[in-house]
């Protein structure tokens, strides 16, 4: 195993002990979806494919892909992206 | 929410791009750092987003490397609304100059509005506040509530508590009036009640002082009804300013006599026909062709199968006068109570409370009708006078 991921593994071990958020070690990718209207991601590493139906994001931990109707990217930072639309399901694709 | 403030306030553009690799040309930038936002997709390789005009600045490398091409489709932002109305110096120069003058006027009193007053006269009270150098254009710095309060209490005293606040350019003044029995405990010098009508007693509330009266005793005017004098075993007669209410039956009487000629509206023999249009409600008026006129409707004519609710009436007009005529009994009869019972409503004061009405009419030798009304009513007829009934 590579010492990096050895480190983040060993983190967030440390981390579910002593209750700390997963998703503040290294680039692990947390997605919050509000109602069926707007999807937060945080930790992704960019946008894969953008298109009315389908938006899909690579992350760390594969290809997420967020399906629904007139989907908009409303927010894109560095570390976050806000997705806006009708969402009818949200997948990894592995 | 406050992002798209943000962004408007800084200005942005919403722009079209378009070739192949949109995706890339989004993720790029992304890791330059640009404001990029509302990524839609608009077409197989078409694009639309909004980017910060920084942003938008800092594209050509991007849009070289990705091999895309980029179009402004809008541009939106308070920069980019000051920047359309470069030219149009007139329009900026007068808003600012009007919002000069509301600044500037808004810092003036424009309305005055008195509250709460029955007795007091409110144009009183302005004139009051007007000789204290307080009224319409005053300058709201220059006015000290408080103390306006205090002087307005000083100037009448009806007026129990007065209360001067400014709300925005309105001078809002609250009086609160003071009643009888507190208007005479303002008195600090020796004085007895004495009755101001004749009256049979019904109650005596003394405050201060000695009642001379009791309930059921008939009193005349000018009796004393409770006394400033006092006698005290220590220290002999003492003197103090009566105060009290002292409620009696009082009695009104009014005869009053009506004709026998009486004013009367006349026919002069006089007439004028004339057809009278009405469309929807609106009536076209014919000219007066005299002074003062009855008018009677003596036919109407209602078109049919028109459209138009257009109606015709044909409407004769009389010429009429004051004429003075021999009057019937029952209009002199009438005539006279409606006199005896107006003046009688003139000489019975406000707080009075009427018991009782009785009237009767009578005609007389020559024709005329004399109605006599007697009003019985509760009141306080207990009137303020020095200590001895000198005033």
């Amino acid at each position: 195993m590579k010492k990096g991921k050895r480190r983040i593994k060993l983190g967030m071990r440390v981390g579910e002990l002593i209750d700390i958020p997963l998703e503040s070690f290294g680039d692990t990718l947390k997605v919050c979806v509000i109602a069926d209207s707007l999807a937060w991601i945080e930790n992704y590493d960019g946008v894969f494919e953008c298109a009315e139906n389908v938006i899909r994001l690579r992350t760390g931990s594969g290809i997420l892909r967020v399906d629904g109707e007139e989907l908009v990217l409303s927010e894109l930072r560095c570390e976050r992206a806000v997705i806006k639309g009708s969402i009818k399901a949200v997948q990894f694709e592995n | 929410m406050g992002f798209g403030i943000w962004h408007y306030l800084s200005g942005y553009v919403i722009i079209d791009i378009k070739g192949r690799g949109l995706e890339r040309f989004v993720n790029r930038v992304v890791q330059s750092g640009g404001d990029i936002w509302s990524v839609k997709r608009t077409g197989t390789n078409s694009l639309r987003a909004s980017v910060s005009v920084g942003t938008f600045y800092s594209l050509r490398p991007i849009v070289r490397q990705c091999g895309v091409s980029i179009s402004i489709a809008e541009k939106r932002g308070l920069i980019i609304s000051l920047s359309n109305m470069r030219g149009r110096k007139v329009l900026l120069y007068g808003w600012l100059a009007v919002v000069a003058l509301v600044l500037s006027a808004s810092r003036y009193i424009w309305f005055v509005d008195v509250e709460g007053c029955d007795m007091v006269d409110p144009q009183a009270v302005i004139a009051s506040l007007g000789d204290m150098g307080v009224m319409v254009g005053s300058n709201k710095r220059a006015v000290s509530t408080y103390k306006l309060g205090s002087a307005l209490m000083a100037t009448d005293a009806r007026i129990a508590w007065a209360g001067v606040k400014i709300s925005g350019v309105v001078l809002k003044v609250e009086i609160v009036e003071a009643n009888k029995a507190q208007a005479q405990s303002n008195a600090d010098k020796p004085q007895s009640l004495f009755a101001a009508k004749d009256g049979i007693v019904l109650s005596v509330t003394t405050i201060d002082g000695k009642a001379r009266v009791k309930a059921g005793d008939a009193v005349v005017k000018d009796q004393e009804l409770i006394t400033g004098v006092i006698r005290n075993d220590e220290l002999g007669l003492i003197t103090t300013a009566a105060k009290g209410t002292v409620m009696a039956e009082v009695l009104y009487t009014y005869t009053a006599t009506a004709g026998p000629m009486i004013q009367a509206k006349g026919y002069t023999g006089n007439e004028v026909c004339y057809n009278q249009l009405e469309l929807l409600g609106f009536i076209l008026e014919r000219e007066a062709d005299y002074e003062t006129y009855d008018e009677d409707e003596v036919c109407e004519y209602v078109l049919q199968g028109c459209f138009l609710p257009l109606s015709i009436k044909r409407v004769i007009r009389k010429e009429t006068d004051d004429v003075r005529i021999r009057g019937s009994a029952e209009a002199l009869k009438k005539e006279a109570l409606a006199k005896a019972e107006a003046k009688l409503l003139s000489l019975i004061p406000e707080g009075a409370r009427i018991t009782s009405k009785l009237s009767e009419t009578r005609l007389d030798e020559n024709g005329a009708v004399s109605a006599t009304i007697r009003i019985t009513t509760e009141e306080n007829i207990a009137e303020a006078r020095g200590i001895y009934g000198n005033d």
